[in-house]
C-alpha cells in the first residue's frame, strides 16, 4: 500500500516538473524542492497518524488537482515578472527589430496556398488564370508539392525560428523563397504578382538587418538569447 | 478574486492567523505542510490547502513583505532523513495587516447586511 503514496507523489512531482520547466533555475528548483518537502511531510504525517495510505494518496492527489489552476497562473505571472526584471518586454524595441517578420510569414501563407494548389489542382496557374493546363504525372505532382512546401513553408519557417540565435542562417534559409518572390519583377507586368515581389524584398531587407544587428551586438558582447 | 489595494484575501488572513497560532505554540517558523495542517486544524478550511493555492499565496505574501522565509540547514534535514524545509515566519507587517483585516471585518459585521 506504500506504493499508492509513492505513485501519488510521483504524479505530483511530474506535474511540478512540467509547470516549472523553463523557469530560471533558482525559481524552478525552489518550487520543486518545496513541493518535494511538502509531499514527504504529508506522507510522514499520514503514517504517523495511522491514516490509510490510500487515503493519504487521495489527499495528495486532490491537493495537486485543486491547485492546478493556481500552479498555471503562478507560472504565467512568474514568467512575466522574470521578463520584466530582465527588461525583456519592451514592445517598441521588439517592433523596431522584428518589423519585417510579417513578410516571411506571408511567404509561408503563400506556400500553404501553393502546396494546396499543387496537390489538388494545376499548380499556381489554375487558381488565378486559365492560361495553361497542368496535367502532371502523380510523381511530378508529388515532386512539385515537396518543392513548393520546402521552398515556401519549410525554409522560411526555419528562418523565422532561427532568426535570433542564427541570423546568418535566417538569410540563407529565406533566400530561395525571396528569389522566387522577386522573379515576377522580371515579367515587367504590373499586377498583384508584384505584391509578392514587395514581400520578398521586405523579407530580404529585414533578414539582412537582423544579421547586421546581431553582428553589432556580438561586437558589443551583448547576449541576444540569455541562457537562463 | 479582485481585492482592494493592501487588503487580505481570506486565504492570506488564514495563513497569517495560523502562522501566529504556531508562533504562540512555540513554533515561530513553519513550513508549507505544517501551515496547511494548522489552517485545517484551526477550522479555517475544510481540508488541506491545495499545493498550487498555498505556495502561490506564500510566494505572493513574501513579496508583499507579510512573510519572510529561509531554507533550512541541509545538515539538519539530512539528519532527519528528509528533504530540507523552507521555513516561513510572519513579519511585523504581516501582523499589522492581519490586525487591520480583523478590525475591518469586525467593523463590517456591525453594518446591517455585512458579514456576521
Amino acid at each position: 500500500m506504500r506504493s499508492a503514496v509513492e505513485l501519488a507523489t510521483g504524479i505530483v512531482r511530474s506535474w511540478t516538473k512540467l509547470y516549472t520547466a523553463g523557469l530560471r533555475r533558482p525559481v524552478r528548483d525552489a518550487r520543486r524542492e518545496e513541493i518535494a518537502s511538502d509531499l514527504w511531510e504529508h506522507a510522514e504525517a499520514g503514517a504517523r497518524d495511522g491514516i490509510a495510505t490510500r487515503s493519504v494518496a487521495g489527499q495528495i492527489l486532490a491537493r495537486c488537482l485543486l491547485g492546478i489552476v493556481d500552479d498555471v497562473s503562478w507560472r504565467a505571472s512568474t514568467t512575466v515578472r522574470t521578463k520584466q526584471e530582465r527588461g525583456g518586454v519592451d514592445m517598441k524595441q521588439r517592433i523596431k527589430s522584428d518589423w519585417w517578420l510579417p513578410a516571411p510569414l506571408i511567404i509561408v501563407a503563400f506556400g500553404v496556398v501553393g502546396v494546396a494548389a499543387h496537390a489538388t489542382a494545376g499548380g499556381f496557374e489554375s487558381w488565378w488564370s486559365d492560361t495553361s493546363i497542368w496535367n502532371p504525372s502523380p510523381l511530378v505532382r508529388a515532386g512539385s508539392v515537396v518543392l513548393v512546401a520546402t521552398m515556401f513553408i519549410g525554409l522560411p519557417s526555419l528562418a523565422v525560428a532561427a532568426r535570433r540565435s542564427h541570423p546568418g542562417w535566417t538569410l540563407v534559409l529565406l533566400l530561395p523563397a525571396i528569389l522566387v518572390c522577386v522573379s515576377p519583377l522580371l515579367w515587367g507586368e504590373a499586377s498583384w504578382w508584384q505584391l509578392i515581389s514587395i514581400v520578398g524584398i521586405v523579407a530580404l531587407v529585414g533578414a539582412g538587418m537582423n544579421l547586421a544587428q546581431h553582428s553589432v551586438q556580438e561586437d558589443l558582447g551583448v547576449r541576444i538569447a540569455p541562457s537562463e | 478574486m479582485r481585492r482592494r489595494e493592501g487588503a487580505l484575501i481570506p486565504l492570506e488572513a488564514a495563513v497569517l492567523a495560523a502562522g501566529l497560532d504556531l508562533r504562540s505554540a512555540g513554533q515561530p517558523e513553519f513550513h508549507g505542510f505544517s501551515l496547511a495542517k494548522a489552517i485545517r486544524d484551526g477550522d479555517r478550511a475544510r481540508g488541506l490547502t491545495a499545493h498550487g493555492t498555498l505556495y502561490k499565496a506564500l510566494d505572493r505574501m513574501e513579496r508583499a513583505g507579510l512573510l519572510e522565509s529561509r531554507w533550512e540547514d541541509p545538515d539538519v534535514a539530512a539528519e532527519g532523513g528528509r528533504p530540507r524545509r523552507r521555513l516561513y515566519r510572519v513579519t511585523s507587517t504581516g501582523e499589522r495587516a492581519l490586525e487591520d483585516a480583523q478590525i475591518a471585518t469586525a467593523g463590517a459585521s456591525l453594518v446591517p447586511g455585512g458579514p456576521a
